[in-house]
Order: C-alpha cells, then structure tokens, then sequence
C-alpha cells in the first residue's frame, strides 16, 4: 500500500434522527429511517415533502445566542460535528501546533436556508427584484459566501493552517475529506478537521428538485420514501446534517497514541463530461474512479470488504453505480455487501459523502454492515447484494465509499483498518 | 513530488471590467484606464453603494450557444468564455487529448448569485412551480466547473475551492496536485460575478465596501483615505500544464511557472497571535525555493480597509524588509473580483513577465500612516523573473503563489 | 372556460424560452423530430413542459411527461386540456396569417386535386365529383404507426363572397359526424385563415372524441405552419 493516507482519529455526527456518533450508529445498524413529513417550513404546494431532518437544538448542541445568530444551520451543524470529533480525537485545542491544522470541509449549497430567509425579508417575500440592503442582517455576507463553513469549523479547532471548502455539488463530502487526506499526505498539515456540512431543506431547494422530478413523492409513507435498488424507488429524499472527522498523518496519529477508526488508503475523482444532471447507464467514469483509487492505494477488488453506495433512490443512480462497482470489481462485485444509507438519512447532497465515510469508519471500527432499508423488492435489473433490511456482521478490512453528482463528478475513496497497510 | 516538474501557465484569459479581453483588459491596466463606475444593470439609488467593476460586453452568445445560455448563470459565462479562450491561446485542441488527462478545477466566491435570484423570486412571488428546472443546475458553487467540464469533455479529477478572494489562489495551488499524476492538463482560475441586486446587498452586510460615489477616488487600497473597497466581477482562466507536456507538444514555453503556493488561516479574533499573512508568504516562498531578494514584484491583496491594508503591509515587510520590494495593486482599477480577483492578479504577474513591465497603483494618493510600502503608482518598465501574487479571503483566508518566469 | 391551441410558431418561442434552442416553427414540422436531436436535453423538455404548464394555469403533472418528440408532447398537453376542460372536446379552432395575397391563398387552398403537396398528412386526394363552388372528394392519409390507412370521403362548398368554406364528411368513417368551416379574411400582415372543426366519434371508434380533439388540435397546429410555409413560397415564386 501507498504511503498516502492519513488516520481518522475522531469523528463527530449530525444526522437526522441522531445528533452524536453513537445515535447515529445506532440508529444506521437499527435500520431505522429518519425521512418523515417537512417540518422545516410549510411544504403545501411542493410535489415532494419529505425529508430527512435532524432534530437539532442549538443550545442544548451547546451553541451560544451569538454563534447561533450569525451562524447558518449547516454551519451550526459543522461546529456541532467538528467539536465532537475533536473531543473524541482528545485533540485538545493547542495540543498540536494551529500551523500544522488544516480545515477541508465540503457542501455543495452553503448557507442557502439563511440566504433564503433574508432574501424573503429583503425583498418583500419576492416582490422586488432591487432589494433593501438596511432590512438585512449583519452576518448576512457570511451567508452569501459559503467559506464560512470553513471559517467557523477553523475557529472550532484553532487551525490555522491551510483551510478550504469544496464544493462539488454532492460528491463534495468524499472530495473534502479526499482533500483532508492530500494536505496530510503532501505535507501541509499534520491533522485536517475535514468532513461536510449542508442543510438544504428550505422551500428553494426543494422546488429546484421538485422541477426536475428528482425528489420521491411518496408523502403518504414519507417514512419509506427513500428506496435505493428497490423496484419501486421514486426519487431521493433531501436530507441534511454533518459529519466532520479528524484526520491525522500515521506519524502524529502514532506519537501520540491517537485510537484510530480507519485509515483512509485511496482517493480518486473522476468526471463524466456528459451532462450535468444525466447519467449514462455504463458507469464507466465512476469504475474509472474506483480502479484509479485502488490502484493509489495498492490494493485489488478482492480485498474490499463492503461498498457504501451512492445509492440516491434514483433508477439512474442504481443503474449506473451498479454498472460501475461491476466493472471496477469484476467477480468481487458479486461477493461483497453493497448498502445505502441514504435509504435510512436521505441525501443531504454534499455533506452526504462525509456522513457515508463516517459510517464507513464504524463499519470497520465495528465490523458492521449498515443495512438498505426499505428494500422489500429488489430491481430485477440489479443483480449486486444491496444488503436489504438489516445490518450485517462482517470482517470489514477495506471499505468503499462511492459518490457521484451533479456536474457530472464521480468519486471513491477507500478506508482500511488501521495498521493493516503495515500489516501487509 | 510536486518539485521535480515544474507547473507551467501556456494559457491565459482574463476578463475584467476594464477590458473584456485579455488583451484589452492589459492594455487598460497599463494605461490606468479605470473600469469602475456606476451600477448599470439595476436600479441601485436605494442602495449605500452604487458603485462596482462591471464587464461591459464579454459577448457571450457569441461563442456560447443559446441552450447553455439558458441554464448558467452569468459567473460560468464567464468561466465558459474564458475557458475557451485560455485553451485556444495555449493552443490545445480538447479533442486531442485524453479525456482523463484534463481537469477543471476553479474558485468561486458566492456561485450563481444572480439567477439564483431570479428562480427564487418566482418562488416567493408566484409560487414553487414557477422555478425552473435549471435553478437545480445553475445556481451552485460546483455549475461552472461542470459546465466547463461538460463542455470540453474533460474527465480528469475536477474540484471547485471555495475561499472567498484566497480561493482563486487555491484552486491553482490545486491544479498544481492534478498535474502530479491525475491530470496532463488543466483549465484553472475563478470568476465570479456577484453583482445582482441581492448579491450586492448580501456584500453591503460586511461593511467593508466603500459608499463613496467617485469611481475615481472610491477604491484606494494602502491609501490614507482608504475607506472601503469596490466589488466587482470578471476574473481569469488558464491553463496549466506539467513542463514536459507543454515540451513536448512543441507549443511555446509558456506564459511563467507556477513555482509555489501556500496557503494558511488566521487566528481566531481575539487571539492575539499574528494574522496568517506572513506565514503564507514565506512557505510559498520556500516552496519555489525562492529567496525574498529574488522577488520583483508583489502584486498585493489590498483589501483598501485600513486596519487591514496596515495588516498586510506588516506581513510583506516583516518578509522582505520595509520598502525593499515593488508593491502592486492595479485591481484599484477593476474592484475586488471575489474568486475571479486573485486569478486577474496572476494573470497580471504572467504578463508583467512576458512584457518586462509593472503594472500601477494609480488610485494611491498618500500611503497610510504605518504602511511602509514600495507601492508602484505608475506602470513602469522593469524586468520581472519572479512575481509574489497575495490574496486574502474574508475572515481569515490567506494565499500566496509565486510565478516565476519560464 | 376555453383557451387557444397554441400556434407552432408559439411553440417554437415557447421552447425557445425554455431551453434557448433558438428554433422556427419550421423545425418543428417534422413530427417525428425529437427533442433530442434539437438539442434540448431532459431539463430542457421539463422546462417546457412547465412552461406549457404555466402558460394554460395546469396542474403540474405528476406523472411528468418526457415525451421525446415535440409534437408528442404537444399532443400529450392538447389531451391534459381537453380533460381539463380548457379544450372542448369535439371542438377545435384554430387560425394562420400568411403573408401572400388573398386570391392566392383562396386558390392554393381550395385545390384539393393537389392538397397532398400543401398537406403533410395527405398521401393521395382524389376528385369524385365537381361542380360549381363545389367538389366531392376522397382524402386518403399516410399509414399510420399501425399500418392503417385512413381514408374518407368529403364535400366542400364555397362562398368566395364570404370567403367561407364548409365541409362535411359524406362517408364518416369511424367519426358519427364531421363539420368544417374555413374562413378567409385580410388582416394586417395578409390573410387569416381559420378553420373551425366540430366533430364526434362513434362509439366503436379506435379513439374517443376528447382524444381525437387533442390530435386534431396538435396536427391543425403543424398543417397551418406548413400550408403557411409552402403557400408563401409558391406565392413568393409567382410574382
């Protein structure tokens, strides 16, 4: 195996239905489903109103008026997420030189609840289309530009080292912490607070979906509307929440005799230059990415224990990822479990991708499968073990997480056991 | 691993409010030609500010077809135009290439600000149905890159680097990885184009833009009656290629080499400790394992907020010594381009080499008090080999990269 | 409440907006043109479709219509109108302007002996009886997607006075009745030609009245654009 990589040695959650790592395992290897009716806002009037919320108390988080007022939900979220990581890493703020900290976190529609509540004030609900600036907030730039998100999670840790958001659209989870992972290894950093944020559930958002016929409109069994691989899927269900890991180089992560979850071994992105909402049903950009991470980390398909799916509830996804993970893995394919947990949390667009690696991370740690729920009636087209209903023991060595959204972008990453690279 | 070969620029597009080409952004910028004014493209009289960098006429529908049109805000025209150009002056044919080989990886500063407006409007207006199918695709910070990605069919590694004015810095610093061994070529930069009545108003909020009503004397960066900066739109595009590629395709040398990038955070307010400024110049300093002497020019962020302008000062004379180098700030002639800023500012740096000529500061009156700086006012003509390109985004964000010559 | 077929050149502007494809009615002709092909991809079709939506105050249909071609879709939207009522079933009404003068559109129109040359949908029309301002004929149409050919016989009287046509099936085929009126009047930018059809099916019919309104309305929408085309053309070749 390569020498690039880096340890996760804390991981803090935000997710429907589970504020905290341990609720959210929990409720992932339950198979319990967090999707329900919108409650976020008055969802009358949309075609889809469903969603996976979080039931989330700022204070009770333990945010401040102050931070709360010029914070965004997502970026609540994020402090929320990365204060958990790093108490569960035990990295205590100045513990570690702030210069060698670096921030990676991903979202593909930043602050967009906050800026929607503002435009409505600013605007008379959209009356206008020349706005008055003196109706707006003070924080409301911090809204508009979603670096934010990094600021905020930067100030969390105290780092002050190289810190970024990446935004690419729903694979921006994976790509942050891929992201994360390059910094340690090139040298830049020695820990990176990398994960993802987004809270997407604002009447914006759902409608753009609702115009593309993107999101299930299953409202009357909201709570077994999210279906990936079942034959009678009807879209994603939009999700939101957090996951922000710690990751360390093996050097610091050993010196200091940090526990870790997994080691992150491979990386890869790749794009289909095809469309930006469309899939083709081959998959070939996203076996692409699974093969060129493979091949960074040294592995072969054999050795992947469990695939964490994109598995958005969409018949194109399910085709395409399943073409992919069959092409990538050839035999393999058809030995390892295949699961989505998005069936349980939704799709909270970018900060799925660092909630799915988060879950990959305790499914080494606990050499369990979260289960797809919901999947009562598998596609006949697909042929992979979705892992339907109920978690799983396994022996989860090396794990896959695969991503793939808009913009055409395609991403996989591969976590390991820790030690097992210098094992082999 | 990133040492051993070296990143070069073979293609360059700006677009700017004072010139929609490169070329005629350039000749403006050498001749002091100022491209702020007056808010045109909305009713701005209720508004503090009223002044901003527009891009007059970058032609978009020439080159961009009416289908893609409709579904991009004006940001990715932007990216789109310029993506084309760059690849066109570095003379790469897409279709030639390896689909795999070639990324696209670029910043932005607030995404599609103004048609996320417009759909959101018919939202609150007229009701959910009303939003059209491309608000999905449009509005996000990831549209421009995928569009460009789209549109060339380059299927290498893309990303999208969110740091307000330091993530256009960023994103190179992130081309630069591609090139290891992701990617043979890579279309790079940032525009942004957050000039909507929302957009503006959201900028308002900071308090940091100026209210001052002459666009002569509104954007003055390191000057004593700094009281604010202009906003503005545009940005640049390029290409970057691993040396032996752009070598190998026979093509020209090249605008300049991307030598070194670092980039590093503040810390948090209150902290007492030194902003990241000066720590990002020294490691990409020593990245390109270049000593301060060897610099000739340092094109600066220049936020024209004084605290900050003082702050900067500080960490470019704690590197190189108190008015030891040419400091630079022509974007006092465009405003501040968000993600597209810092890209014009290496765009500048390219062709202050190519030309042997520094570009001016001609907004400076007098320096503040406490700036201790070799600030250029007027183009002058001068050898430049290496130039330092600074950027800062809002709340902390630092970069810096230096170019050197081929 | 009824609203107006929307005309071809309509359509086109209205696709245009949607998805800036920057097409002419005359592109849309073909009915087998797919919007694929016209370069409007998926999103671009929903925008229309919403448009379409908007423009006739319709429910979004849930079930959305990812009709590949443009006149699919355009017949998919006439039969949501004639279910919705917005569209009398049995009725249809629609007009062109076409820019040539009037006694050459008269003339040009009425030749049925050579309608399969104005007409797409006519594969041969054959002339059984003349008389003055009169004419029996039988119009017998392309194969449909089943292979059948459908085929009838008419009677078309005139009143160049009025500028009035009527027609009536004589042999009805699978419709109980089939009442035309055409009428021809100057308007600025030349002449306006309507054509008002009332009509039913019989019970036996392969397809019910409410559908049949809803082809008749989509193929009245791509007759009128091309009889207009080919009209100003010869009439542009006349003079």
């Amino acid at each position: 195996m390569s020498d690039w990589g880096a340890v996760v040695t804390g991981v803090g959650v935000v997710a429907p239905g589970a504020v905290g790592r341990a609720a959210y395992w929990d409720l992932l290897t339950a198979g319990r489903t967090a999707t329900r009716g919108i409650t976020l806002f008055d969802a009358a009037g949309f075609q889809s109103r469903i969603a996976a919320e979080v039931d989330f108390d700022p204070a009770a988080a333990g945010l401040t008026p102050h931070e709360v007022e010029r914070m965004d939900r997502s970026a609540q979220f994020a402090v929320v997420a990365a204060r958990e990581a790093l108490a569960d890493a035990g990295l205590e703020p100045g513990q570690t030189d702030p210069e060698r900290v670096g921030v990676s976190i991903g979202s593909a529609v930043g602050c967009t609840t906050r800026l929607e509540d503002e435009y409505v004030m600013v605007s008379d609900s959209g009356k206008n289309w020349e706005v008055t600036p003196e109706f707006a907030t003070d924080h409301l730039y911090r809204a508009l530009i979603p670096s934010t998100l990094a600021v905020e999670v930067a100030w969390t840790a105290g780092a002050e080292g190289p810190t970024t958001v990446v935004s690419t659209g729903c694979t921006s989870g994976l790509d942050a912490v891929g992201h994360g992972v390059q910094l340690i290894s090139e040298g830049a950093a020695d820990v990176v607070i990398a994960g993802a944020t987004d809270a997407p559930i604002s009447p914006i958002t759902v409608a753009c979906f609702d115009a593309i016929g993107a999101t299930s409109r299953n409202n009357e069994d909201a709570a077994h509307s999210s279906r990936p691989f079942d034959r009678d899927r009807d879209g994603f269900v939009l999700g939101e929440g957090s996951a922000v890991l710690v990751l360390e180089s093996r050097e610091h992560a050993a010196r200091r005799g940090a526990h870790g979850y997994a080691e992150i071994i491979g990386f890869a992105q790749r794009s289909n230059a095809y469309h930006m909402t469309g899939l083709k049903p081959d998959g070939l950009d996203m076996a692409e990415a699974i093969e060129i991470a493979m091949r960074r980390a040294g592995i072969t398909p054999d050795m992947i224990s469990y695939v964490n799916a994109h598995g958005s509830g969409t018949a194109q996804n399910d085709r395409h990822e399943t073409a992919a993970v069959k092409k990538a893995l050839g035999e393999a394919a058809h030995r390892v479990p295949v699961s989505s947990i998005k069936s349980m949390i939704g799709h909270s667009l970018g900060a799925i991708g660092a909630l799915e690696v988060a879950a990959c991370a305790l499914a080494i740690e606990t050499d369990t499968v979260p289960p797809t729920a919901n999947l009562q009636h598998q596609d006949p087209a697909l042929d992979l073990d979705y892992v339907p209903l109920a978690a799983r023991k396994n022996v989860n060595d090396i794990v896959l997480s695969v991503g793939s959204g808009f913009g055409g972008f395609q991403s996989a990453m591969l976590l390991a056991r820790p030690g097992l690279a210098s094992r082999k | 691993m990133t040492k051993n070969r070296r990143t070069v620029f073979s293609g360059v597009s700006a677009i700017a409010p004072n010139g929609s080409t490169t070329k005629e952004f350039w000749d403006a910028t050498l001749n002091g030609v100022s491209g702020i004014g007056p808010i045109s493209t909305f009713d701005a009289s209720g508004y503090p500010v009223r002044l901003a960098g527009q891009v007059a006429d970058f032609a978009p529908r020439d080159s961009i077809d009416g289908r893609l049109m409709v579904q991009t805000d004006r940001w990715t025209q932007l990216g789109l135009v310029a993506a084309a150009r760059a690849l066109e002056d570095a003379e790469i044919d897409p279709a030639a290439l390896d689909e795999y080989d070639m990324s696209v990886i670029t910043a932005t500063s607030s995404g599609g600000n103004e048609f996320g407006q417009r759909e959101i409007q018919k939202l609150w207006d007229k009701g959910a149905r009303y939003v059209g199918p491309y608000q999905s695709i449009a509005w996000f910070y990831a549209a421009t890159t995928g569009q460009i990605s789209i549109r060339h069919g380059m299927k290498g590694a893309c990303g999208v680097l969110v740091g307000e004015q330091a993530g256009g810095l960023d994103a190179l610093g992130q081309a630069r990885r591609a090139l290891v061994d992701d990617a043979t070529t890579v279309v790079s930069g940032g525009t942004d184009a957050p000039l909507g009545p929302y957009a503006l108003a959201c900028h308002v909020s900071s308090r940091l833009l100026t209210e001052r009503q002459d666009p002569v004397r509104a954007y003055r960066p390191f000057d004593a009656e700094a009281d604010g900066y202009v906003a503005g739109e545009g940005g640049a595009i390029f290409i970057l290629e691993a040396e032996d590629t752009v070598r190998a395709r026979d093509a020209g040398p090249g605008y300049g080499v991307l030598a070194g990038y670092a980039a590093t955070f503040d810390p948090r307010p209150g902290s007492g400790r030194e902003p990241g400024l000066r720590r990002a110049i020294v490691r990409a300093l020593a990245d390109a394992r270049v000593d301060p002497s060897e610099v000739d020019v340092v094109f600066a962020d220049g936020l024209g907020v004084p605290e900050a302008d003082r702050a900067e000062a500080e960490a470019i004379s704690a590197v190189f010594g108190a008015r030891r180098v040419p400091v630079t700030v022509p974007k006092c002639l465009v405003g501040r381009l968000h993600a597209g800023g810092a890209p014009l500012d290496v765009a500048m740096a390219l062709l202050s080499i190519r030309d042997s000529v520094i570009p001016g500061t001609p907004s400076l009156g007098e320096l503040a008090p406490g700036i201790d700086l070799d600030v250029v006012r007027e183009t002058r003509q001068a050898t430049v080999r290496t130039a330092l390109v600074l950027a800062r985004g809002f709340e902390g964000f630092n970069a810096a990269v230096v170019i050197r010559s081929v | 409440m009824t609203v107006t077929v929307i005309s071809l050149d309509e359509y086109a502007e209205l696709i245009n907006r949607a998805s800036g494809a920057g097409l002419t009615a005359d592109q849309l002709l073909d009915e087998t043109v797919s919007f694929d092909s016209l370069g409007v991809d998926s999103l671009g079709v929903l925008g229309v479709v919403s448009e379409l939506e908007q423009r006739y105050g319709l429910e979004p249909d849930s079930g959305a219509d990812h009709s590949k071609s443009a006149t699919a879709l355009l017949f998919a939207l006439n039969r949501r109108l004639v279910d919705a009522g917005l569209l009398t079933a049995g009725h249809t009404e629609q007009s062109i302007v076409i820019d040539a003068p009037y006694d050459e559109v008269w003339r040009q129109t009425n030749d049925v002996a050579a309608w399969p040359e104005l007409f797409s949908e006519y594969a041969k029309a054959e002339i059984l009886q003349t008389a003055e301002n009169s004419v029996t004929f039988r119009l017998s149409m392309h194969p449909d997607e089943n292979g059948t050919v459908w085929s009838w016989v008419s009677e078309r009287t005139l009143d160049p006075e009025t500028g009035t046509v009527r027609a009536r099936r004589v042999e009805t085929g699978p419709f109980e009745f089939m009442d035309i009126v055409w009428t021809y009047r100057k308007v600025e930018g030349g002449v306006e030609m309507r054509w008002v059809q009332d009509f039913a099916m019989k019970p036996q019919a392969p397809v019910d009245t409410e559908t049949m309104t809803a082809r008749i309305s989509t193929n009245s929408s791509l007759q009128l654009a091309l009889i207009r085309r080919r009209v100003e053309e010869r009439a542009r070749l006349a003079a």
